[in-house]
């Protein structure tokens, strides 16, 4: 069953999304925030659990703790950094198309606007799904 | 005086002073340009030793140095030298008075205030500026000569003086009027603001009111002892539709709240790919643009979504299809746009409450915020919007926006083979004509042709969807040689193509300059 970090710091959203992606049959861990979610993949990989895939929020609060705009990629960063296959899928209320060749560029697989879930499901099945 | 010797002479520069200062004084409507360069005119034009323009403060007891000749003046301003009004001082006498004073030995002067910044004054002047009955304030002359004024040289000053005191009304008056207009503006801004707000919160306040009580029947329902399944499932579509409605508010309001990028747009084209995002069916849409229509300086995203708007509200009245005219305007500086449609039309009384957000006919359904939106879009373009309709036989926009001009660019660089795979619309048709008149070799063809050094792919295809067409490019290996091009760019198929290894994801260019840029990606 595979297994996937979703990092948000709106717990409604968070819990609601959560619920939805265990529904679809995913186990789910969440964090609020950009260190915790780090803290989380680095034990997880150390536990020899690691996770399948990351979906993390773009404004969230920071490494500093603070609110940082696009504060998610220096996180999907460092999980690249972790893990270069890793898939992640960056989540926002905004279409930027200048934040998705950000994304993509540091190696994010998929991008999606807040209230498009389904689309979110979509990427995410067909991702698996990928040879 | 010392350099004036010849009295004709002298009295014919004093003239042209005078009507130096009425000319320029009349054209200057703010103060603080206006006193420093009429007392740069006095000292110029009769070498006087200094001269200095004083204004009644607020409360009415001082008269305040205004402006000042020379580091004296500077420094008396900095220091906020200022003279009680009947008070020991030439000029606070002559401010009460309203008339003017002169002390041609200012040793001999009784109210004279002995300056220490002005030492060398041996004569002074002291004229009222006065303007119907109300007096303003005064100004100074000072020589370093005893006796130094004729009789002329007050006639000339005081005449001065009473040109420079209407002067000072104006701007006083004009000062008044802007900050009158400007507390308006801010009254009415916050009006808006507040209604608006009061009416988004009101609006969304019904549409979450459902959710809450849908889920508080669904919980006392799941506890009773028979689970009645229909009614669950309706209360499901209840929060559904609810949601739905909220996050449409959310779509619509923060589209145009974004910062726009205008360039020079195509405004043919951007009217099709809002048509092709709006779902408006082939053969429903017609675009006419008259020969020589400029290009329009707008953010073709933000574009595309207002004219996107205007389709779905056609379409909604029932439209039958909708022709779009694109021609200059008759002021050459805008691009006119008509968006006409054969629909229900809207009657008067919901016309005019056509631009105000959450007003929809359409029912509880539609949040009414299509049109709200377009409007605040176009002027955020700097355009112009306005519509007309009539019940029964449809509705048109009418649209004004900035012209702009082709911007240059040098296509002799970069790639020298492109495919272009896009439908056959005047995009496709005037890019194809640039590049092959620049000498690249162009292929137009929904199938990869060869091994061009640039794909070049139309996001809005009727034909067949994009993402097709890159994962056809891909197999075939140029995905790396492929730039996927739009009016308006959304994030997530942008993410698609550029996972699916395209160069790039881009605005579709325009310009020569733009498509200078495109060959050299």
């Amino acid at each position: 069953m595979p297994k996937i970090l979703l990092v948000d710091d709106e717990p409604l959203i968070q819990r609601s999304m959560q619920k939805t992606l265990m529904r679809a049959g995913y186990t789910v861990e969440a964090a609020g925030n950009c260190a915790d979610g780090l803290k989380r993949f680095e034990a997880a990989e150390a536990g020899g659990a690691p996770f399948d895939m990351a979906l993390l929020d773009l404004n969230m609060p920071g490494f500093d703790g603070g609110e940082a705009s696009g504060a998610g990629l220096e996180l999907l960063s460092r999980l690249i950094g972790l893990r270069p296959d890793l898939p992640v899928i960056i989540l926002t209320a905004y279409d930027e198309v200048s934040k998705v060749k950000d994304a993509v560029g540091r190696g994010a697989r998929g991008y999606c606007v807040k209230g498009r879930e389904q689309s979110l499901l979509d990427q995410i099945n067909a991702i698996f799904k990928e040879p | 005086m010392t350099t004036d010797t010849h009295p004709l002479e002298r009295r014919t520069r004093l003239l042209q002073a005078a009507n130096e200062v009425g000319k320029q004084v009349t054209q200057i409507l703010d103060l603080d340009a206006l006193l420093p360069k009429t007392v740069d005119i006095i000292c110029d034009a009769y070498n006087f030793y200094y001269a200095g323009v004083f204004l009644i403060d607020e409360t009415g007891q001082w008269v305040m140095l205004r402006a000042g000749r020379g580091e004296a003046g500077k420094q008396m301003i900095a220091n906020g030298h200022k003279l009680e009004i009947g008070g020991h001082s030439m000029i606070g006498a002559c401010t009460r008075e309203r008339k003017a004073r002169i002390a041609l030995d200012v040793g001999e002067e009784p109210v004279h205030f002995k300056n220490p910044y002005l030492p060398h004054t041996r004569s002074e002047m002291a004229l009222p500026l006065v303007v119907g009955d109300k007096v303003l304030g005064a100004v100074t002359v000072q020589s370093v000569e005893e006796r130094a004024f004729t009789d002329e040289d007050i006639l000339t000053l005081q005449s001065m003086a009473d040109y420079l005191a209407v002067a000072i009304n104006n701007a006083k008056a004009l000062k008044q009027l802007e900050k009158a207009n400007a507390e308006l503006l801010r009254a009415k801004t916050y009006e808006a603001l507040t209604a608006s707000t009061t009416q988004a919160i009101h609006w969304i306040g019904n549409k979450a009111l459902p959710i809450t009580t849908t889920i508080e029947r669904m919980k006392a329902d799941l506890n009773a002892d028979v689970i009645n399944p229909q009614s669950l499932l309706e209360d499901l579509w209840l929060i559904e539709e609810s949601t739905r409605l909220i996050l449409e508010v959310k779509e619509n309001l923060l589209g145009p709240a974004r910062e726009t990028k205008p360039r020079p747009a195509m405004l043919a084209d951007v009217v099709q790919a809002a048509a092709f995002h709006a779902g408006v069916p082939a053969g429903k849409l017609f675009v006419k643009e008259i020969a020589g229509t400029p290009l329009a300086l707008a953010d073709t995203t933000q574009l595309a979504r207002a004219f996107g708007n205007l389709f779905r509200n056609a379409l909604e009245a029932k439209a039958r299809n909708v022709t779009v005219i694109i021609q200059p305007a008759a002021d050459p500086e805008f691009v006119s746009v008509e968006v006409i449609d054969n629909g229900e039309g809207m009657p008067p009384e919901i016309l005019e409450k056509a631009w105000a957000a959450f007003i929809s006919t359409k029912g509880a359904g539609h949040p009414g915020l299509g049109l709200p939106a377009a409007l605040h879009v176009i002027s955020q373009l700097q355009g112009r919007i306005s519509v007309t309709s009539q019940p029964g036989h449809g509705t048109t926009f009418h649209i004004l926006l900035p012209a702009s001009n082709d911007q240059p660019g040098d296509l002799s660089g970069g790639a020298k083979s492109v495919q272009l795979i896009d439908d056959n619309d005047p995009w496709a048709q005037c890019t194809a004509d640039i590049l092959a008149a620049a000498g690249k070799q162009v292929t137009r063809s929904l199938e990869l042709k060869g091994t061009p050094d640039l794909i070049v792919v139309d996001e809005a295809l009727e034909s067949l969807p994009a993402a097709d067409v890159v994962a056809m490019l891909g197999a075939a290996g140029v995905a790396a040689k492929t730039v996927v091009v739009a009016a308006a760019l959304k994030v997530e198929p942008a993410a698609a193509y550029l996972r699916a290894g395209v160069k790039d994801v881009a605005l579709k260019p325009y310009t020569q300059a733009e498509l200078a840029a495109l060959l050299r990606k």
